[in-house]
């Protein structure tokens, strides 16, 4: 019978929430406790169900390309745990570069404690590199009247050539319409297409992009008004553009 | 979940369960020795789910994509350290992306308070509600999870859906729900025993 401290370890060892030294501590008992050991493995097994209960979406079929040529572009899988793989992993934000909290690793003392560590080791790898210099950021703002009151904040990554943009008070546009965000680098003839910018009710978004081509260069981001679904090319009024 | 032999033979459905298992702890072990027709084929298998749990969490498609990107890559690289003993293949990859969409919301926290320090410095950017809207459930699949959470009172139930999804500590779900942490901790242990034992009967 497991008690109700132990039922309580086991809840949250599953779900990760354990401190790192409570985590050692519950998988020393675990590795002398069958049946803790079966107990925990019913309640992961409970609470990665969950995952279920999401509403059903497919990735893009171009997905399934972008992970084989990177698992192809790597060698055979190791048997041993692998190195942190920064370079493809580094989520754009981390760029952002904060002082960070060291995360504690300690040593695999099972095969799930090893993915765990590798995790954090990744994390602590990302959480320790410091590009902060190369983010830029850019504000926007209203470039007609009706439009006064909105304003956009675009956080762009150059290395990852990712970024974010995040709209404020934008009325939402009529039938048949999206915002759409452009990035201009004097590189090309026409902005670079950066995708469309869906607003809520309250004509609010927050949505990170990818541009179309790649960027070397930017002199400004924009927002225009542009048919349903985006277009390649700006045909819209600009309503916001960068300072 | 551990489920009798007897109980296997009487239910299609868990053996159907358990097949898939042993077919996805088929291809891990060759995706292990680097054949990437098996890694192909359980992307095939585990994607569409794995995709629509981890959009739940980071509320973004192209950044759930991304995080699918890595625990597959991920997946690729640490098939061989999978224990069919500890979890079943599906839950293991379960656990894996919920860690990488979890150090992506957490990134996303520290970013949201950059824009906020960069529109303080950069302009007079005004206050925005963060709130996002919600996601409308679709019921064609994941019945028997969503039938068994119906069983599950309603604050268990938020308190073990804050816990999965949002990757809050249980103290970050004990402030926001306003309830003392022993209270978000008991709530989280009954919500998860129970859906165990749903699970369980369902099967």
């Amino acid at each position: 019978m497991i008690d109700e401290q132990h039922q309580d370890l086991a809840s949250e060892y599953v779900l990760d929430a354990l401190d790192p030294s409570a985590a050692r501590a519950f998988e020393a008992e675990l590795a002398a406790d069958p049946e803790l050991r079966a107990f925990t493995g019913e309640l992961r097994e409970a609470a990665a169900a969950l995952a279920h209960n999401a509403p059903q979406h497919l990735p893009s079929p171009e997905l399934r390309e972008r992970v084989m040529s990177a698992i192809r572009a790597e060698a055979t899988p190791a048997k041993t745990p692998a190195q942190p793989a920064g370079r493809n992993l580094l989520p754009w934000a981390i760029a952002a570069g904060f002082a960070l909290t060291t995360a504690a690793l300690w040593y695999e003392r099972d095969l799930w404690r090893g993915e765990t560590l590798a995790l954090r080791q990744e994390s602590f790898e990302l959480r320790n590199r410091d590009a902060f210099a190369k983010v830029r950021i850019a504000t926007l703002t209203a470039q007609i009247e009706s439009f006064a009151k909105g304003s956009a904040v675009v956080v762009w990554d150059p290395e990852r050539q990712r970024g974010v943009v995040k709209l404020t008070k934008l009325p939402r546009p009529e039938g048949g319409k999206d915002y759409q965000l452009w990035v201009i680098d004097p590189k090309y003839p026409q902005p670079v297409n950066g995708g469309i910018v869906p607003v809520d009710e309250d004509g609010y978004a927050r949505v990170s992009f990818a541009p179309d081509q790649p960027v070397k260069k930017i002199d400004n981001f924009a927002i225009s008004i542009e048919p349903a679904g985006g277009v390649p090319k700006a045909t819209g009024p600009i309503v916001l553009l960068g300072n | 979940m551990r489920i009798s032999p007897a109980a296997e033979a009487r239910s299609p459905m868990t053996s159907t369960k358990e097949a898939d298992r042993k077919l996805d702890a088929q291809l891990l072990a060759r995706i292990a020795t680097g054949d990437e027709v098996a890694f192909g084929a359980l992307y095939d298998r585990f994607s569409p789910g794995l995709f629509s749990f981890v959009l739940k969490m980071v509320r973004d498609e192209r950044e759930a994509e991304d995080v699918l990107q890595e625990g597959f890559a991920h997946l690729w690289r640490r098939a061989a350290t999978y224990d069919p003993a500890r979890s079943s293949p599906f839950t293991w990859a379960v656990m894996i992306l919920r860690n990488k969409a979890i150090d992506r919301l957490r990134v996303r926290q520290r970013l949201d308070r950059t824009l906020e320090r960069a529109t303080v410095e950069f302009s007079h950017f005004p206050e925005s509600d963060e709130s996002s809207s919600g996601e409308a459930e679709r019921r064609d699949q994941g019945s028997q999870v969503r039938s068994a959470l119906t069983l599950i009172p309603a604050e268990q139930k938020q308190a073990v859906e804050m816990a999965f999804f949002s990757g809050l500590t249980h103290e970050q779900i004990a402030e926001k729900l306003g309830a003392p942490l022993g209270t978000i901790k008991a709530r989280i242990r009954r919500g998860l025993l129970k859906l165990r034992d749903s699970l369980k009967e369902n099967s």
